[in-house]
């Protein structure tokens, strides 16, 4: 070991011997690797000490010397909120070490007087996240400031991965890299099923690394509320809310509770219930959710941080984010959906290294009691949902070359070898390049010989932005997170709560009462792209719905649902659960059968309603509606016939008029593998699932600006919906290569066409249990109640046709 | 009568919706349009957002067959006739110009000055007439913006208005929702879709007593 690294070793472990213990092992092997010129990706959770493993390296090699300028390292953290007390952590060391550095933050909370300073006088590290980064690079003197970066350091990696976010973040890696070649990159991650792939996609080709293993990993502990009794015919009618006293004195039991809902609306419930229940805990009990205002939200995060907060009810908003030390029970309300969320959310627990981090899952319907013994055994077992990095989002490298153009403009051969060295863009065809090139310039194909159009010009070969207007308006829009919300719900006195939907407000009438941010509010009158609201005394249960998708049961936690099943079945289970479970199991079991890994579920059913096939893939809302859809269309070419599909997590059903011939054979040939993606194309409305998925496309490819309005008419004069732009689109430009992404996203991440095919190859594998029971199951009985709910109009006739029909099966039952 | 329109009688007047999002007036041989929005696309690819032209061609040629078909005498428009001014000598200003110096070798055309014709040239435009608040041709008031309405004679006109751009959002079987533009009438009044192409549509829930047409792809249907 050359002796400077030694000296460094030396003193990074003296630092730590200070506080009284060694460094971890694999903190050595970051800094060592980081000395050596290594890049990389970390592997650790939060609490373990990641930031000092690759915060130390750096710092140690720099010593005392910081007269030199330039920005040094940059820490990219995905939520600005965390950035405050990254700033905290890395400059604890600093006066140990001698270091004269200075650390600062970027993120779109920073005053533009401080932007402006850290310009003349740049810190040595600033913590960042990609779209303040992405901004720093469209002023033109930002390449000067930054050639000398030594370091980039990507905090929580696992978040961008997957996500235009990650490819925004690869471009903007690939654009450092090649300022500065030497330039060293790590990411930090959480647990992922491919690290290798994750580091690779950060690092992208050209730069070789490693993955460095902290081997002390954070225990959970997962269990269930669990309700005395279960209804064995179950249904979504039930808002849930059955188990608010068992929650309630969860919630007396504890310090500080985050109660965890799958929606917004779901959430906005849950605080009334809550809040009704114990009039004296509303001062402590708050909401938190994405639409309420962030100044509002900012403050309850305070809350829980100083330990005012009793219980928060939340949604995602809260997933990630600044420690919060006195949170010591996380509630999860209804299904996890997936096993590495659930992880997610029970780390808001327990943050401390060492801690337990311990959530409870609440069910809200039977069968997600079962979800619950899943999700343990998913998380014992770390089986973890994968999360591919995209590939070819066209729309993200258009907007990064409008980025580069008004940083100083680019030169198209180097930009071109810069995109093909991440591992988003390594396949763009020469092609896709010049299509990109001529949208940016020209406006594409369509717009070819239109002179007025400018965004991005060619001048001595070199592609820049001319116009400052232009370029403020690419400032405006850059970044890749969309949001939905555009009418701010305000009070009349003046005042925002939050943010809504268009189309909530747009279906308001003065003095209509609805639930938002925890309280009853009378709307008043729209105005402007504000909704203005007084309080009122009413009550109501009329809550916005928020058009967010809802995230599908992930395949992961569906085949360890199948695999409780089995182990029920085989009568190897342990599980709390099962035992509450077990009279709707048993049922299941004797008027049908069991679903389990090796067996494939499919009922026949006939009644007064028409011809049922039940099949449950046990795949996820998605999936088994791609899979649904695929056999109705197969089957009807087959008998034309016109089918009623309704899906949910575990199943779906095909209802139509007259019997089909369900034969072996018949079903091998509609759940086969062949043709799939032709059959897949026949069987959805393409043209309007891809309508809805240009929505991000469009903006991110700077087609339509981002949510929030603007003031000022210009800006107003140049709003369009997204709709409306795919429109005209498909109308007088239909080669548009931004229309065939958004067609390539449908199928690749809507309806995950690949995921399906591995799905249709592993039922093949399966046993296939095709029985003929006489009357809805539990499993069934479920889908029927859904269906039901699409076909009639009145909540009250469908509730009390659904309860009379439990009550009838119930009698059956006995 | 054409394909797919629906006729109702207001004020003793026949009035017929049709289904290009226009509104005709028989007796008096008028077609009435709102919100043609034209130089929308060109003023967004000046701005560098690039929308294809081609969807003002379209419009005007909807305009022109529908005067052709209905043998008009008169073209109302009620604002908003163009996004914004329209730069003088431009490839667009040149073709709308055009355009109206053919049709106004047939018939009148009249324009009530919408919020985003603030600032455009008139004497560019020379063959249209201009109004700046309203117009008033018994027992009608043509105007914009319907809730900028002189309150005079509130009750003894009727008002046909744009500006609103109302659509009607449909709930289908499913998820998917579908956003018609409607015909939104009142008691007081009638307000207009918008009839660019290339123009969005704001969300509307009728009241108590309101009517709504919409326009669907085989024609106008009232919505109950």
């Amino acid at each position: 070991m050359a002796p400077e690294i030694v000296e460094r070793l030396k003193k990074a472990r003296a630092w730590f011997a200070q506080r009284g213990r060694l460094p971890f092992e694999f903190q050595e092997h970051m800094w060592l690797a980081y000395w050596s010129g290594e890049s990389g990706l970390l592997n650790a959770s939060t609490g373990t000490g990641k930031t000092l493993a690759a915060w130390l390296g750096p710092v140690l090699e720099m010593g005392g010397e910081a007269d030199r300028p330039g920005i040094r390292v940059i820490w990219i953290t995905p939520l600005r909120a965390l950035a405050r007390d990254l700033e905290s952590a890395l400059l604890e060391p600093l006066p140990y070490f001698d270091s004269k550095w200075r650390v600062e933050q970027r993120t779109g909370d920073t005053s533009g007087l401080r932007r402006a300073r850290q310009k003349t006088r740049p810190p040595h590290a600033l913590i960042t996240t990609p779209e303040s980064l992405t901004l720093l690079l469209t002023h033109a003197d930002a390449s000067q400031a930054l050639s000398r970066l030594d370091a980039l350091i990507v905090d929580e990696w696992h978040e961008f991965l997957g996500t235009k976010r990650g490819v925004q973040m690869e471009l903007v890696a690939s654009r450092l890299r090649s300022l500065n070649p030497a330039l060293r990159i790590w990411g930090l991650s959480a647990t992922l099923p491919d690290l290798d792939g994750a580091m690779r996609a950060l690092l992208g080709n050209t730069l070789k690394g490693r993955v460095i293993r902290a081997p002390l990993q954070k225990s959970y502990v997962i269990d269930s509320l669990l309700p005395d009794s279960i209804d064995r015919f179950p249904w979504g009618g039930h808002l849930g809310l059955k188990m608010l006293p068992q929650v309630l004195k969860r919630l007396e039991g504890g310090r500080t509770t985050l109660i965890f809902t799958n929606t917004r609306s779901q959430a906005e419930l849950w605080y009334q219930a809550i809040t009704t229940a114990r009039l004296d805990w509303l001062t402590i009990t708050a909401i938190h959710h994405g639409s309420i205002d962030a100044k509002i939200r900012r403050r309850i995060e305070e809350g829980i941080k100083a330990g005012s907060l009793r219980c928060v009810v939340c949604t995602s908003s809260l997933d990630l984010g600044v420690d919060f030390p006195p949170v010591d029970q996380v509630l999860q309300i209804g299904s996890p959906k997936g096993v590495a969320r659930l992880l997610q959310r029970a780390g808001r627990s327990g943050h401390k290294a060492g801690e337990i981090s311990r959530a409870t899952i609440v069910p809200t319907l039977a069968l997600e009691v079962l979800e619950a013994a899943a999700a343990r055994h998913a998380v014992a077992r770390m089986e973890l949902e994968p999360r591919p990095p995209m590939r070819l989002a066209l729309d993200v490298l258009a907007q990064h070359l409008v980025t580069l153009a008004a940083g100083g403009g680019f030169d198209p051969h180097q930009a071109l070898c810069e995109a093909r060295t991440t591992h988003a863009f390594e396949q763009l065809t020469d092609v896709q390049w010049g299509w990109v090139l001529d949208f940016i310039t020209r406006g594409g194909t369509a717009l070819q010989g239109y002179p007025q159009f400018r965004r991005v010009s060619i001048v001595d070969s070199r592609y820049v932005v001319q116009s400052a207007d232009l370029v403020r308006r690419h400032r405006q829009n850059v970044g890749t997170i969309t949001s939905n919300a555009s009418i701010a719900i305000s009070w009349l006195k003046g005042g925002v709560l939050g943010h809504v939907e268009e189309s909530f407000v747009g279906r308001l009438r003065p003095g209509a009462l609805f639930i938002f941010a925890g309280r009853t509010l009378k709307f008043v009158r729209a105005r402007d792209s504000v909704a203005y609201v007084r309080l009122a005394t009413g009550s109501t249960r009329f809550v916005p719905r928020w058009q967010g998708a809802r995230l599908p049961l992930s395949v992961s936690l569906g085949l360890e649902l199948l695999d409780v099943l089995g182990s029920y079945e085989r009568g190897t289970a342990t599980d709390p659960e099962l035992t509450v479970l077990g009279p709707l199991l048993d049922l299941q079991k004797q008027w049908s059968a069991m679903p389990t890994p090796e067996h494939l579920l499919i009922e026949v059913l006939e009644n007064r309603e028409g011809f049922h096939l039940f099949v449950f893939p046990f795949l996820g809302r998605m999936l088994n509606e791609g899979i649904a859809s695929l056999v109705a269309l197969r089957a009807a070419r087959e008998t034309p016939r016109t089918f009623s599909i309704t899906t949910n997590e575990y199943g779906f059903e095909l209802l139509c008029a007259e019997p089909l011939q369900v034969t072996p054979a018949a079903l091998r040939r509609w759940f086969s593998q062949d043709e799939l993606v032709a059959d897949l194309l026949a069987s959805v409305n393409l043209s309007d699932l891809a309508r809805r998925q240009f929505r991000d496309i469009a903006r991110i490819a700077g087609l339509v600006d981002s949510g929030t309005p603007r003031r000022g008419k210009t800006a107003r004069q140049l709003q369009a919906s997204s709709g409306l732009m795919f429109d005209v689109l498909e109308r007088h430009d239909p080669h548009n290569l931004l229309l065939q992404q958004a067609r390539r996203e449908v199928l690749e991440r809507q309806l995950d066409n690949q995921q399906l095919l591995d799905s249709l190859q592993r039922m093949a594998a399966q046993t296939w249990r095709v029985m003929t029971p006489k009357r809805y199951t539990p499993l069934s009985f479920p889908l029927w109640a859904d269906r039901l709910q699409t076909q009639t109009l009145s909540t009250e006739t469908w509730q009390k046709r659904v309860e009379r029909e439990a009550r009838k099966l119930e009698r059956m039952a006995q | 009568m054409t394909e797919g329109t629906v006729s109702v009688l207001i004020h003793g007047e026949t009035l017929v919706f049709h289904p290009q999002r226009a509104l005709l007036w028989p007796r008096r041989r008028t077609v009435i349009v709102a919100d043609t929005h034209f130089g929308k696309s060109s003023h967004f690819a000046r701005h560098g957002i690039a929308v294809p032209a081609g969807s003002d061609e379209a419009d005007r040629q909807r305009i022109t067959q529908l005067v052709k078909s209905a043998d008009s005498l008169r073209l109302i428009i009620l604002g908003d006739f163009v996004h914004a001014p329209l730069p003088l000598g431009s490839l667009e200003c040149d073709r709308l110009q055009r355009w109206v110096e053919q049709l106004a070798g047939f018939l009148e055309i009249h324009v009530v000055s919408g919020n985003h014709d603030v600032g455009t040239s008139r004497t560019s435009l020379p063959s249209i007439q201009w109004w700046d608040t309203e117009l008033i041709d018994f027992p009608f008031r043509f105007i914009h913006d319907a809730q900028r309405a002189r309150t005079l004679d509130a009750d003894a006109l009727f008002t046909l208005s744009g500006h609103i751009h109302p659509v009607k959002q449909l709930k289908k079987l499913g998820k998917s929702a579908l956003r018609v533009p409607v015909f939104w009438q009142k008691a007081s009044g009638l307000i207009l879709p918008s009839f660019g192409l290339f123009t969005g549509g704001f969300a509307v829930v009728p009241a108590e007593g309101d009517h709504m047409f919409a326009v669907g792809p085989s024609g106008v249907v009232p919505l109950r």
